[in-house]
């Protein structure tokens, strides 16, 4: 079978105390990419690999960090690595 | 400038989306993205969640006429832009390499054999068969011995067109649907306290409650986005607590204030005391009480639904009358709950009794709004319509009901079981909108709407799931279609009770599904199905919302909808075949016309022409009947409920909107239902009205506590209990075809205390023999993980097919609802 890419935009709630601890953790895997936080602690992040059972891995692993009380996916996205890699004309 | 590939866009847009559904906005750049669809090279399209019945909005995103992504939909007001991990499987679950895409006959020699070969056919030659072996067995011994079982994933005019069908075709009221094993009870308990099925409450209940209890309710994996809702409320008010009961510890304890892990069977003993906590404390909303309620003693003593020559059956004194009772006053019914003390009620739950009195506190205190949630832990059980009975009671008592976050929430595992199973009346005792078929102002009603003369809809109710499989067994019924549901799998006592029966040389099973299950192994017809956005459909979630969606995609080879599948069936059939000569005396115009004909193309069904199908937009079943099938069937089927406090809005709004919750009327739909302000149908003045019930009261239901079936003794000292794990949905037939995620959870575990499996010698992963007085399997122990039984209780998921756990479950049911109760049996464990 032809190699996939996964993609996910998930929502990770964080306990604000454990905030800065729970990005630090995040930022550290090399899959994934934190685009904004907000002060109540949630942040957006995006994953990406290769299945569905790193992605899934991934947010079980985040799921299981201190503080963390909830991961949320939002946007999910499986396409040929061919497919995904066209360029886009400007 | 490096260049932008497709990759690059669709992180963005997963960003973007994540960011929008919590409010926040990232750089206006990225923004764009999401509706560029030239970049992505994606169409977007609204769609219902295919698995749960939360009813989350989802957005469906298409690339050369495959779903390729899926994420939350903003807009809805469920889910508000999230989706659970379970939406991870919705753009991959069509797409399975073993996908069911030919009509599958068992054959030897180019003939139909029951213990032949699975061998690919035409879908008229399947239907050839099936229509030679239907007419067959109305010939040989009429219309009790042919039978359905349906589904709450069908859609609502799947479900209405089986009923239909059955009841006014067949003249069968042997079609009941796998909601009988799932939601049958929490029915049963609406029916008896209110008069009328399903929540009165919707979930903007969550932000308003002060309190959230479980009563067997694992919403943390189960009910994911509900979840989220919760921890949101219970993290942003410090006053908000939750409670948590069950048999065992799951991972919604995680967020618990009190949690309560209780012995099997005795939350009858909870409810009670807790009631009898309201009346002592001098607690109970009179006024209330005496204005809205009235109080029954209902009958004790009701048997467990077993068969007939059961000892515990033949011992039962009110098997005969299991829903009966006498009215009594609120002083009788405090007598009544009185001997539900603290201190025995402590004792025979195995619960503290300062955790008791927290709990008991939450329902007893008029300040704190409370919000109690149920599914399985409640509905399969010998008792599950009491259980809803005395849940009630609590919010009765106290008034806690019909206003915001005053609410008793019985949450549905599939995704129709409300809109469809329920609605529609797809059980074998009822009708659509709540009516029955024993009742004849009932009957005359659909017999009017349906066009059909007086007396076609039988007056007894037909055979319910489980006595589907015990009339299979012993050669009653004798030809039987299911469709979207694996029962080989998912009912009771497998081994004795169901697979005798499909295996009965005098029987004929047909089973329609999207792939192989252990029911199509077991069948002798296979029909390959259309799924999810392969059609056309409808389903309607737990809190009363109704949500369409358009064909998206086009199913593989064969495979049709079960709809088209049900319709384009009756074709096969002449009414004289079907209907005595007495009853077509009464309408001889269907003389020498189909059961299509008569169904269908009835001016009400056919009324609308296909140009009405939003442009754009694919629809496989409307265009091989030549009008639109879905929007005839709905307006017909609308009939029923409009006027009756069932109203549902014209077909073309809900193409539009993000759902409606019924009723529907001049156009707004309802969120507190029985409540002055919020219920069309609540006059001024009356402050609630239960208007189920003719005198508009509700019922306070005296019932005792009393022994589950059967109990852990000393030859079978465990108790077992089985349900879903967040990773496989149901019997797994979908999820389990996503590889990545067969790897990641193969195989059934069981769950038991480190101290028990010590006990036993067994190491964590190694294999074990569970046996009950029916039947074993093998499994490997796990002592770690989110699921944490007590001493005593093992847990096992039922989504495998190479451990069928329902060899080892027991097949006792609830005698009011007829729902089995998986929860709870006697088992002996041995290390292999």
């Amino acid at each position: 079978m032809e190699q996939e890419v996964h993609i996910a935009g998930i929502v990770v709630h964080s306990l604000p105390a454990h905030l800065d601890n729970t990005k630090a953790r995040i930022a550290s895997l090399p899959a994934a990419e934190i685009h904004a936080a907000s002060k109540d602690g949630k942040l957006i992040v995006t994953l990406e690999t290769e299945s569905t059972r790193r992605i899934l891995d991934y947010m079980d692993a985040i799921r299981a960090l201190p503080g963390v009380v909830d991961v949320a996916l939002v946007y999910q996205h499986a396409e040929p690595l061919t497919a995904l890699d066209q360029e886009i004309p400007s | 400038m490096k260049k932008l590939t497709r990759r690059d866009f669709i992180k963005q847009t997963a960003a973007v989306t994540a960011a929008s559904s919590v409010g926040l906005s990232l750089d206006a750049q990225a923004s764009n993205v999401i509706t560029d669809a030239s970049k992505t090279q994606l169409k977007w399209d609204k769609a219902p969640c295919r698995f749960c019945g939360v009813g989350c909005g989802v957005n469906v995103g298409v690339k050369d006429g495959r779903v390729v992504a899926t994420h939350g939909d903003i807009n809805a007001e469920v889910n508000r832009g999230l989706n659970c991990v379970k939406g991870y499987f919705l753009s991959k679950i069509m797409y399975g390499e073993d996908r069911l895409t030919r009509p599958l006959l068992r054959m030897t020699n180019g003939k139909y054999d029951k213990n032949g070969e699975f061998t690919p056919i035409s879908w008229d030659a399947a239907f050839d068969i099936m229509a030679q072996k239907f007419k067959q067995a109305l010939r040989d011994k009429g219309p009790t011995s042919i039978g359905m079982f349906g589904s709450g994933q069908w859609t609502i005019w799947e479900g209405y067109a089986a009923a239909k069908i059955f009841k006014a075709g067949f003249r069968s009221n042997n079609i009941d649907p796998n909601a009988r094993h799932c939601m049958a009870s929490a029915v049963a308990g609406f029916m008896r306290t209110f008069g009328m099925d399903e929540p009165m409450g919707c979930y903007e209940d969550i932000e308003a409650a002060d309190a959230f209890v479980l009563w067997g309710s694992n919403m943390a994996e189960m009910h994911p986005i509900l979840w989220t809702r919760v921890t949101d409320r219970r993290l942003s008010a410090p006053h908000v607590k939750v409670a948590v009961l069950s048999t065992f510890e799951h991972r919604s304890f995680e967020l618990s204030d009190n949690s309560i892990i209780f012995r099997p069977q005795t939350d009858l003993a909870i409810l009670n005391y807790i009631a009898n906590h309201i009346i002592q404390t001098n607690r109970v909303n009179r006024d209330f009480v005496t204005k809205h309620t009235r109080f029954v003693l209902g009958n004790p003593n009701i048997g467990y639904g077993l068969r007939p020559d059961n000892p515990l059956q033949k011992a039962a004194k009110n098997v005969g009358d299991a829903g009966g009772g006498k009215p009594i006053t609120l002083d009788e019914f405090a007598r009544f709950v009185s001997q539900y003390d603290l201190d025995s009620v402590a004792k025979l739950s195995n619960v503290p009794k300062e955790r008791l009195q927290r709990l008991a506190e939450m329902y007893a205190d008029p300040k704190t709004k409370v919000m109690s949630f149920f599914t399985m832990g409640f509905n399969q059980h010998t008792r599950g319509t009491w259980c809803s009975n005395l849940l009630y009671n609590l919010h009765l008592l106290t008034g806690k009901i019909s206003t915001p976050g005053n609410s008793p929430f019985s949450l549905t595992g599939q995704p129709s079981a409300c809109g469809t199973a329920r609605e529609v009346g797809t059980f074998a005792h009822r009708l659509p909108a709540d009516m029955l078929v024993v009742n004849p102002k009932h009957r005359e009603v659909a017999e009017k709407i349906w066009q059909v003369p007086p007396g076609t809809i039988p007056d007894k109710p037909g055979f319910h799931a489980v006595a589907q499989s015990r009339m299979l067994k012993d050669g009653k019924l004798n030809v039987y279609w299911t469709q979207v549901t694996n029962n080989v799998q998912a009912g009771p006592n497998v081994m004795q009770e169901i697979l005798p029966g499909w295996r009965n040389p005098d029987n004929f099973v047909i089973v329609s599904d999207v792939y192989p299950t252990a029911s199509t192994l077991a069948a002798d017809l296979v029909l390959p199905t259309a799924m999810w956005v392969e059609k056309e459909g409808a389903y309607g979630n737990a809190e009363r919302r109704t949500q369409f969606w358009h064909q998206l995609v086009n199913p593989p080879g064969e495979a049709r909808s079960d709809l088209w599948q049900l319709v384009e069936f009756s074709k096969r059939f002449k009414m004289e075949e079907v209907w005595p000569k007495e009853l077509l005396d009464k309408a001889p115009q269907w003389r020498g016309k189909t059961m299509y004909d008569l169904l269908f193309k009835n001016g009400v069904v056919d009324k609308f022409p296909n140009n009405q199908i939003e442009a754009g937009y694919a629809n496989d079943d409307a265009k091989a009947f030549g009008y639109y099938i879905q929007k005839g069937l709905f307006e017909e089927y609308a009939q029923f409920g409009r006027g009756h406090a069932h109203d549902l809005a014209p077909f073309d709004v809900y193409h539009k909107e993000r759902g409606l919750r019924w009723p529907v009327v001049d156009g707004k739909e309802t969120q507190w239902r029985y409540r002055e302000g919020y219920d069309p149908y609540v006059k001024t003045g009356e402050g609630y009205r239960f208007y189920g019930m003719p005198d508009g009261k509700a019922v306070i239901f005296a019932l005792p506590y009393e022994p589950a079936a059967e109990e852990p003794d000393k030859e079978f000292p465990f108790w077992l209990s089985t349900g879903r794990v967040l990773e496989h949905w149901h019997t797994g037939t979908m999820t389990r075809r996503v590889p990545e995620l067969y790897r990641a959870v193969p195989n059934a575990v069981c769950y038991m205390h480190p101290e028990d499996a010590k006990a036993l010698g067994a190491r964590r992963g190694e294999i074990i023999e569970i046996t009950s007085r029916r039947g074993s399997i093998r499994s490997r122990v796990e002592t770690r993980g989110r699921t944490r039984p007590p001493q005593g209780l093992v847990y096992i998921p039922f989504f495998d097919a190479s451990q069928l756990i329902n060899k080892v479950t027991l097949d006792a049911t609830d005698p009011i609802s007829f729902q089995t109760d998986f929860k709870k049996c006697a088992v002996k464990i041995r290390k292999v």
